[in-house]
């Protein structure tokens, strides 16, 4: 992977005038062959630079799939300096060359994406190869790009990039709200006229600060091109960003302005106008010379918005008691701290030219007050009166005319760049807190204890009309509608009587009120943030009690629950996060909620499950039947799992060609606690699951439903249950289409339809990383969703370092055939063979069993008779598939065991397409110097391959590769202590986080079996299966077949 | 062919000006004046204290030098008059903010004298042509300049009675001051003292912002919401509303044309950014 670069190249006016442009380059990791000796005098290429034809490479996909525009991505090729070519002299199209100062460390830059903790690191110029933009070709470009936040590491864009597109952002807002002048730069004999940005207003000074303390450092050691080594001074940030926006803005209207005609007959300004559209902005001296200082004039009111410091600001303070009238205060302001201001009477008792106030220093105070004064009476002439005083101190306002000051004269002075001051009752005119609103105190109705909530449920709830906190009496109310002002004061304080609330008020108490309901849903989603209204009335204040109030504070994560007691059936311990796993779903559970329990991988969700199972049970709650969805490839994992945690709860698999249907089915169903079932039949067996009443839906690998539309994700929500839950690894909030899919199955309804919720959640925080939105949407689905992580030392203390866990897989049916086929075939040669022609068959033997549980195609290559897809003919492909999906998702890198070389080139192939990621493959037939590359990719490259197969010959011994917390046994060695080997390859110095070990197993075959006898006496194995796997070959032919013999109900048919 | 001296589309106190030189008569010198002061005869204007020089090219191949000037008023009725312009807080708010009070001569005529020359007589004037007619159409084209540096910068007015802008603004300051020097001592409201300490450090040049050498690369911030939608402005003023006409040297009609299409670009461009911004939404 690599990763895009670029900034903006300041424009150069003075001297030969270069148009700023933004420059792009590509950054790669490579393994480098030898240290870079630095030469003196010379600026070498960046070593990891990905050069033209790289870039191209790279470039070429993304602008293909629109996830960028490039507007001049057609017309470029790569510059190969042609035989001949008068080299620098002849242009080079739209490559350029540019030298950057970069964090150094051992004569080797630093990649983008490393730690810069280490002390030793110093800036040292590099140059490297890139695209030049034209501006009006940058702002495509930069408004192309996803304004959210990446997902993950996997970004090709670097953050330099993120930030000015943000900037062009601003810019198309600065453009569209007119907030720009033209302008006339005269320069010894030049002329040009170019539109210029316009940030008068307090809004988009407080935009400037920000961005200029935002600019990443990178973006400002672009060096001017030259030849020795020095460094200039790093831009100053504030002017890089003013020459981006004034490039940005002025092209644009350079574009659009030609669309109006210059108006006729208008002399001397005739060439101004003209530079001020189209490409050319020279314009003729002698022609505008007297035109500067006329536009000076004109722009004199603003022209001191950049420099100053201090402004004028404006405090409107409410009536005194008794009095009728506003006030309108005048004062200094501090630009950049609105706390900071200081009263007129104070500035007019300082008649000097440099006041000091606060530590701060005033140039001209009086002058600024009475400048900023004259400025406003423009656009307020109702303060001119005031005026007329020696030393204005404010002016008076009547009530309505106060009213106007705030709806429509605060913005306007603001837009200008003057302050406003509202009272705090006021100001917040986007928020609830002060308007007309309800109050609403709601508890859980009192009736009968078997009746079962669910987010439909109907609250008890009281109201009360509010406004600005004060409870109002319908009395009250009308005493403050009779007053007919927009502003009224309720005990001291004063507040906006909007009109619409009125209405909505008077019709709420006239007609509404009685048949008002409150469910729990609503008290949820009021209590979340996210909903705000009833009856159009907004609620400015929600109390829960009872019941209700320990929902409320539970699931919005304000009190952790209580811990529940281990069920008396579970077979183990659970760990304490697990613990209150369980409590969380039966927490939920009880509320009739769905829950999704989105732990990560290796945390023990299906344990947790099993306990919740048991804890219903132990409270005999468990009455009805619980159905569990999961992939195919897991259905004999859950069997085990619950054999082994719950023996006393019976379940079975409906699965198979002779599962089940209709009334047998249903029948058979009320017997068990548990039907277990795949995605894969959900629809096909619709009509026979849905004759059950159950008790609970439960979805594993929950991200199987994540496209709504597939048939899975429809008939799953056409089951009745009384709880559902979804258990997924994957980081579920990240992918909200995924989010909302699931969401909706476990609480229908709950997050809109969903173009509804692309509109309102997945297009704001996904296109433009809206933090607000994003917000809501968390707290409206955190009540439903517990997700630990397995790095969060905090919840999870007693984790161990390495966790071994053993996965079991079924067989697909073509596996089963084949193996079926082979043992049968050589049980019959080995019994006529003898000696060390027997060994060799039962060897020969075991190696392609192995190799039918890893794929049939390693047997039966060419006979391969299956049309299926190549995935679905190995259920542990499909397995690993999963979880190796699970993991990348986490963050996470793995390495992948097999000892078949020949599988690990088929294993890699289709994993790359699988997982549309590059997988690194180290075998025997490596070479030294690609083992060392790839060992060292994986390690140090930041956005390297996270996944590496390894066969286990070539990588079980002498690497490092702590990077990576997964290790996956794909078949298995039947000796612990080769494999132990091969898992210590992460499991060394420098792992700093849990390590999971995965050990496949395919069941009913020999697989199983071995792996049985290996478990159950470990000690004894290790003798016994010390010297590998010769003691197979000593069994007895009878005992062979015990140990090859098929179990049929481990293969998967579907 | 318009004449931009014809017609009125000064600022009322450039016309004002105007008005009185062409209240003296002379039509037809003053039309031939107009069209050099159109036409660029008048080279270079230049004040030297309260006195305007200028070079106007006549029919002779050497400019002719023109010198014009009205009585300055002495100190003491400059005093006057600032004094009673400091008892109104707007006459400098106006000016500062680039804009003639409109009833800034009732300051001057309260102290008994006049902002705009009177009669013929207030204007010294000499030129270096033969003719022996005054005002000359030189000099008349000297005065329609004039006019036009008003209309830019209001403070040329008071320039030609004797005092500049700053002078002005110090004088006003300085009498705003020692009126205070008495309410100051009633001012006991409680508003913050002002701070005496002058040790504050003052740097005109702002210190070089230092490199983030931990962050380098850094930017992990979310786009502000109010960037995220782009919306039209709530109102169809622009700054140009806020600034009004350019004071070009143009009559009325011209100017307006040139402020028209200014509104139409802003327009469009304000348009055609929603416009992008919406594209790219979806």
């Amino acid at each position: 992977m690599a990763v895009l670069h670029g900034s903006w190249l300041q424009g150069q006016d003075k001297g030969s005038p270069r148009r700023g442009s933004l420059f792009l380059w590509g950054e790669t990791w490579r393994r480098l062959e030898d240290s870079v000796q630095p030469e003196p005098n010379t600026v070498l290429s960046h070593p990891f630079e990905m050069g033209q034809k790289d870039l191209l490479e790279f470039l070429k996909p993304l602008h293909a799939d629109k996830r960028l525009n490039l507007p001049i991505f057609d017309k470029l090729v790569e510059d190969v300096p042609k035989r001949g070519r008068k080299s620098a002299a002849e242009p080079i199209g739209e490559w350029q060359t540019q030298v950057i100062a970069l964090p150094t460390h051992n004569f080797v830059p630093l990649l983008s994406a490393s730690e810069l903790a280490s002390a030793d690191i110093t800036l040292h110029p590099w140059r490297v190869k890139g695209l030049c933009l034209t501006p009006i070709e940058a702002f495509q470009f930069l408004n192309s790009l996803p304004l959210g936040l990446p997902s993950g590491e996997d970004t090709f864009l670097g953050d330099e990039l993120r930030y000015w597109s943000h900037i062009a952002r601003w810019a198309l807002d600065l453009l569209a709200r007119s907030k720009f002048l033209p302008g006339l730069m005269i320069e010894d004999d030049r002329a040009i006229a170019r539109w210029e940005v316009l940030l008068d207003s307090s809004t988009d000074q407080a935009r400037l600060r920000q961005f200029v303390r935002q600019m990443p450092s990178v973006c400002r050691t672009y060096q001017p091109e030259r030849e020795d080594l020095s460094i200039q001074l790093p831009l100053e940030p504030k002017s890089l960003l003013l020459d981006f926006l004034n490039h940005m803005i002025d092209e644009q209207i350079r574009g659009t302005a030609t669309a109006s005609p210059l108006p006729t007959g208008i002399g001397s300004i005739k060439s101004w106008l003209q530079g001020l559209r189209g490409p050319i902005p020279d314009v003729d001296r002698s022609a505008v010379d007297s035109l500067a200082p006329v536009l000076a004039i004109w722009k004199a009111p603003i022209a001191d918005y950049q420099t100053d410091q201090f402004r004028v600001c404006f405090a409107l303070v409410p009536p005194a008691p008794g009095q009728r009238d506003w006030i309108l205060e005048y004062y200094l302001q501090a630009v950049d701290d609105a706390d900071l201001i200081i009263r007129a009477p104070v500035i007019w008792q300082n008649p000097v030219e440099r006041f000091i106030y606060a530590g701060r220093v005033i140039e001209h105070p009086q002058e600024t007050l009475l400048m900023g004064l004259g400025l406003a009476s423009r656009l307020y002439p109702l303060i001119e009166s005031s005026l007329e005083d020696v030393r204005p101190q404010r002016c008076l306002l009547e009530p309505t005319q106060a009213y106007d000051f705030i709806m429509n004269v605060a913005w306007r002075l603001q837009d200008s760049g003057l302050g406003v001051i509202l009272p705090p009752s006021l100001a917040e005119r986007g928020g609830w807190a002060n308007r007309l609103g309800l109050k609403i105190r709601a508890s859980t109705s009192t009736r009968r204890k078997q009746d079962r909530l669910g987010l439909q449920s109907l609250l008890n709830f009281e109201w009360e009309l509010s406004i600005g906190g004060h409870s109002l009496s319908k009395a009250q109310f009308d005493r403050l509608v009779a007053q007919n002002m927009p502003l009224v004061e309720i005990n001291g304080e004063w507040v906006e009587l909007r009109s619409q609330d009125i209405r909505a008020a008077q019709s709420f108490f006239a007609a509404r009120k009685d048949q008002t309901t409150l469910s729990l849903e609503d008290a949820l989603r009021i209590s979340t943030g996210d909903t705000q209204t009833m009856e159009k009335l907004p609620v400015v204040s929600f109390e829960a009690s009872g019941g209700l109030q320990e929902l409320v504070t539970a699931l919005t994560g304000n009190q952790t629950l209580a811990e529940i007691e281990t069920p008396k059936e579970f077979r183990g311990e659970l760990r304490a996060y697990q613990s209150r796993g369980v409590a969380w779903l039966a927490f939920l559970e009880k509320w009739g909620l769905g829950a999704c329990l989105a732990d990560d991988m290796g945390l023990g969700k299906t344990i947790q499950f099993i306990a919740f199972l048991l804890h219903l049970k132990q409270q005999n709650l468990l009455e009805r039947p619980v159905l569990l969805v999961c992939p195919t490839s897991v259905l004999g994992n859950w069997e085990r799992e619950v054999k082994k945690f719950a023996p006393t709860l019976s379940a079975i698999v409906h699965h198979g060609d002779k599962r089940l249907q209709g009334q047998a089915f249903a029948k058979a169903a009320q017997q068990h606690a548990l039907i277990i079932t795949s995605y894969a039949l959900l629809n096909r067996d619709l009509k026979s699951l849905t004759t059950v009443a159950w008790q609970g839906v439960v979805l594993d690998e929950a991200q199987n439903i994540k496209n709504p539309e597939a048939k899975q994700s429809q008939a799953v929500r056409q089951l009745e249950a009384d709880f559902r839950i979804a258990l997924t690894g994957t980081p579920v909030e990240n992918r909200l289409s995924e989010l909302w899919s699931i969401l909706d199955f476990l609480n229908p309804g709950y997050l809109g339809p969903r173009n509804f919720f692309q509109r309102r959640f997945a297009i704001p925080i996904e296109r433009y990383g809206d933090s607000t939105s994003l917000q809501t949407l968390r707290s409206l689905v955190q009540p439903f969703i517990l997700r630990r992580l397995k790095s969060d030392r905090t919840i999870i203390q007693d984790l161990p370092e390495k966790q071994e866990m053993t996965v079991f897989c079924g067989l697909s049916a073509e596996q089963a055939a084949l193996y079926q086929a082979i043992v049968d075939r050589s049980l019959e040669e080995i019994e006529s063979a003898q000696g060390i022609q027997r060994k060799g068959i039962i060897l020969a033997l075991l190696t392609k069993l192995k190799q039918v549980c890893n794929h049939p195609v390693l047997v039966n290559a060419e006979g391969n008779a299956s049309t299926r897809p190549f995935r679905s003919q190995s259920a542990k492909l499909q397995r690993l598939d999963e979880m190796l999906d699970e993991a990348v998702a986490e963050g996470d890198r793995a390495i992948v065991f097999t000892q078949f070389a020949e599988w690990g080139k088929l294993l890699k192939s289709h994993l790359e397409g699988q997982l549309e990621r590059e997988v690194l493959f180290l075998y025997g037939g490596t070479s030294k110097k690609q083992r060392e590359a790839m060992i060292d990719r994986f390690q140090h490259d930041p956005q390297g391959p996270r996944i590496f197969l390894l066969s286990l010959k070539a990588g079980g011994v002498g690497l490092n590769l702590t990077r990576a917390n997964h290790v996956f046994h794909f078949d298995r060695w039947w000796n612990p202590a080769v494999e132990n080997q091969a898992s210590d390859r992460v499991f060394r110095i420098g792992q700093t986080r849990n390590v999971q070990i995965h050990k496949f197993v395919c069941t009913g075959t020999l697989e199983e079996r071995i792996h049985e006898m290996i478990e159950s006496k470990k000690a004894l194995a290790e003798q016994v299966v010390g010297t590998g796997e010769n003691w197979l070959t000593e069994l007895n032919t009878d005992q062979l077949r015990n140990l090859l013999l098929l179990d049929r109900s481990a293969v998967i048919e579907e | 062919m318009t004449d931009s001296y014809s017609q009125p589309s000064r600022e009322w106190w450039a016309q004002r000006w105007i008005d009185v030189l062409e209240s003296f008569g002379w039509i037809r010198r003053l039309a031939r004046a107009r069209t050099y002061a159109r036409e660029g005869n008048v080279l270079s204007l230049e004040f030297e204290g309260a006195k305007v020089t200028a070079a106007v090219q006549g029919t002779a191949p050497e400019p002719y030098q023109v010198s014009l000037s009205l009585d300055p008023f002495s100190d003491e009725q400059w005093s006057y008059v600032v004094e009673s312009m400091a008892e109104r807080a707007i006459f400098s708010a106006k000016l500062l903010a680039g804009e003639m009070p409109q009833n800034i001569e009732d300051v001057f005529t309260a102290n008994g004298l006049s902002l705009f020359p009177f009669n013929k007589f207030d204007i010294h004037s000499r030129c270096s042509c033969p003719d022996p007619a005054n005002p000359c159409k030189h000099i008349g084209a000297v005065y329609y300049l004039l006019g036009d540096r008003f209309s830019e910068d209001p403070f040329v007015l008071f320039q030609l009675r004797g005092r500049t802008k700053e002078q002005i603004i110090a004088d006003l300051r300085q009498i705003r001051g020692a009126g205070d020097a008495i309410s100051a001592e009633r001012n006991s409201d409680g508003t913050a003292a002002p701070s005496s300490d002058q040790n504050v450090s003052v740097s005109k040049t702002p210190r070089p912002t230092p490199l983030n050498c931990d962050r380098f690369w850094e930017y992990q911030e979310q786009l502000e919401p109010s960037l995220i939608v782009i919306t039209p402005p709530p109102t169809s003023e622009t700054i140009l509303d806020v600034l009004g006409s350019i004071p070009l040297k143009a009559d009325a009609a011209e100017t307006q044309a040139v402020m028209e299409y200014f509104k139409a670009v802003y327009q469009v461009a304000s348009m055609k950014a929603v416009q992008t911004a919406m594209s790219t939404e979806s």
